[in-house]
């Protein structure tokens, strides 16, 4: 589709990848310490469950991210001039307020 | 009397002042009744003051409690720093209609009775459309078109519903309203402050404007009109279930939408609706916690929500566009900017040792305590949504991303990353030293947020909605493209009425046209050439001139018809002002 286009997916250089190992490494630390710290009086009784608010995150970014989209490239997403011409056409005022467009 | 000096008239003085006085002057005047203002604020003692009587009515302006001592106390700090950011600009009426605007707030503030709450509330909403106005491009004044009337709707429930209100309980107090006892005028005058809140559906306004307001009129109008509703609601309708669930679903509608645009100040204004769900939920819910919750939300929300607008705003004035399919890594160009709002982004996500970690949590744990679990977890999720598109997905694909794509920037005023540098150190300030803040609320403080379970469940949250993010980032490339919301309901309202009201006009015209070609013009022309010749020969000769006098006042009187929908509108309204300041000092 068109997102492949503009972004072309580049092999991940060396230092991307110590990165991403690293913060891999970084939330696999979060959910051990989670064993170990957690509420004393829990809201509910998941909260008890080492790991729900991790699990919680990636489930509601993942959620978020495929169910917007989804919105979008059905119902909510239109054409930039759908309510008339240009309407998204950005113009700065310069510091006199002169809009330029 | 000396423990109370309204800060809203050193606001009129000031937009008095820069109107008259020669330009590069009058610029730094705004920032100076800012200063003044807050000294003022702080100088304040509780109490009730400025009161005046009125047409046997008894007008309140200046209520000070711990409840409007803490909206005063940021929106003196906010206008400092809005004015500071925007001391560069040379259009004057930015300054007046900014300094208008914020007098409108702190009337709003201050208002102990619903009179003088609806005549600051007007100016306020007539104040703010000129900052959408004053950019001056075609599409910003259509904007601020819908804008206006959106608002004229919503005053106009509020004054309905304090009339109906004022019939049935003969006061026009502005006092906190009992669930339990509401009636209908209580719910329009709700429903009015709703408006302003931007609480769904009634919300359309807030992302369909903000965006085409002026660079700096933005970083004022996303502190002002929202939070000043939530200030009246405070007031009103603490306790409104309601609202409560309003509330969350607000702060979910918010996250969604801002996912899939591509306007950074639009995904900006989504945020808005969403993080003023979490006060508007804090309000429904109730609790002193929640109460306190949604206070300091506000007051943190309004400091690193003007940050973001100022560094979506730098993008805008420096690359001439704020969509985010058109930019892409300028952390290197400016690095400042992109500092600042890292700083606002993990603000708003609620990092640790940022502001919105000590304000956010309160309300969701607040609510959860109070036993509406469904909300508090409503309200995690928004949280999720929020990191995920204001604190990673704007960021990554306005400063990193795709390889610079080489814009032209234009250099950025220094006032501008002052101002910025201000508000980002308050951000982490009340982050890292949550009592400064705490000391303000209305309600004493128990809550604690540096536990270690706080912070780590937090790091869980944000952690692994960056892995989210991660695992899908090719999905949530940005679009050029727009998404309906409720505004599509009022402008096809819009073309409707126009519409319908032009096949009759038209009809009505044609008829007029035929009729008058059949019987009127032929006797018309006679009647005519009679009197022309009349004219020539026998008036001219008599008063002479006269026809040239008229032609000069009709020069005038064409001069004030622009057929601007604005010019109209600013002519009533300072007509009405004049009329009600002649009444008010005669009267």
């Amino acid at each position: 589709m068109k997102l492949q286009e503009t972004l072309p997916r580049a092999p991940m250089s060396a230092s991307a990848r110590r990165l991403r190992n690293l913060f891999l490494m970084a939330l696999g630390l979060l959910v051990l310490l989670n064993a170990f710290i957690y509420p004393h009086h829990p809201h509910f009784g998941l909260e008890r469950v080492p790991g729900f608010w991790s699990l919680f995150g990636l489930a509601g970014a993942v959620i978020l991210a495929k169910g917007a989209k989804g919105l979008a490239h059905t119902i909510l997403g239109k054409d930039e001039n759908f309510y008339e011409e240009g309407s998204t056409e950005e113009g700065v005022e310069d510091s006199r307020g002169q809009g330029v467009k | 009397m000396t423990d109370f000096f309204h800060p809203s008239l050193f606001f009129v003085a000031c937009a008095a002042a820069v109107w008259v006085l020669p330009g590069r002057l009058g610029r730094w005047l705004p920032p100076v009744a800012a200063a003044l203002a807050i000294g003022s604020v702080l100088a304040m003692q509780p109490g009730s003051y400025t009161r005046f009587n009125y047409l046997g009515l008894t007008l309140g302006l200046g209520r000070v409690d711990a409840l409007s001592m803490v909206f005063a106390h940021v929106f003196a700090i906010q206008a400092l720093i809005g004015f500071i950011f925007a001391l560069h600009v040379e259009d004057r009426w930015q300054h007046v209609a900014a300094c208008m605007y914020i007098a409108g707030a702190f009337g709003c503030t201050f208002a102990e009775d619903y009179v003088t709450l609806f005549i600051f509330w007007e100016l306020m909403s007539v104040a703010s459309t000129f900052l959408v106005w004053l950019r001056r491009v075609p599409a910003s004044t259509r904007a601020g078109i819908r804008y206006f009337l959106f608002h004229i709707l919503g005053g106009l429930l509020l004054l309905a519903g304090l009339l109906l209100r004022h019939q049935a309980t003969g006061s026009f107090a502005f006092e906190a309203t009992d669930p339990a006892a509401a009636r209908f005028y209580d719910t329009l005058i709700m429903l009015g402050f709703c408006v302003n809140a931007a609480v769904i559906p009634l919300h359309a306004w807030l992302p369909d404007a903000y965006p085409e307001a002026t660079v700096t009129g933005a970083v004022f109008m996303s502190a002002f009109t929202t939070k000043t509703a939530v200030y009246v609601l405070l007031r009103a309708f603490t306790g409104f279930e309601i609202l409560g669930i309003m509330g969350t679903l607000m702060t979910i509608y918010g996250v969604v939408y801002a996912t899939i645009e591509n306007n950074a100040r639009r995904i900006l204004a989504y945020h808005i609706v969403s993080q003023v769900g979490y006060m508007v939920a804090g309000v429904g819910v109730g609790t002193a916690m929640t109460v306190n919750g949604a206070c300091a939300h506000a007051y943190a929300h309004i400091l690193y929500k003007g940050l973001l607008f100022m560094g979506a705003g730098t993008l805008l004035y420096a690359a001439g566009t704020a969509k985010l399919s058109d930019l892409g890594g300028l952390y290197r160009r400016l690095p400042w900017a992109f500092l600042w709002y890292m700083v606002a982004a993990v603000s708003i996500s609620g990092f640790p040792l940022f502001s919105g970690f000590i304000s956010k949590t309160m309300t969701i744990t607040g609510a959860a305590e109070a036993h509406h679990t469904w909300l508090a977890l409503g309200m995690e999720f928004a949280a999720v949504g929020t990191f995920l598109s204001v604190g990673i997905k704007l960021p990554y694909f306005a400063w990193f991303g795709r390889p610079d794509p080489g814009i032209a920037l234009k250099p950025v005023p220094r006032n501008m990353y002052v101002a910025m540098g201000i508000a980002g150190f308050l951000c982490f300030y009340i982050g890292v030293q949550p009592g400064f803040l705490y000391r303000l609320l209305p309600n004493p403080v128990e809550y604690v947020p540096y536990t270690s379970w706080h912070v780590l469940q937090s790091l869980l949250l944000l952690g692994f909605t960056g892995l989210g993010f991660y695992l899908l980032r090719h999905k949530l490339a940005p679009e050029a493209k727009i998404n309906l919301d409720f505004d599509y309901v009022y402008r096809m309202i819009g073309r409707l009425v126009l519409a319908l009201s032009r096949r009759p006009v038209e009809q009505i015209d044609n008829w007029w046209t035929e009729f008058y070609n059949r019987a009127g013009l032929r006797g018309l022309m006679k009647v005519a050439g009679g009197s022309v010749w009349f004219d020539k020969s026998a008036i001219d000769g008599v008063v002479d001139g006269t026809a040239v006098g008229v032609r000069r006042i009709g020069r005038t009187a064409t001069g004030a018809q622009t057929g601007r929908l604005q010019d109209y509108l600013a002519a009533a309204i300072l007509l009405g002002l004049a009329v009600f300041a002649l009444v008010w000092f005669t009267g």
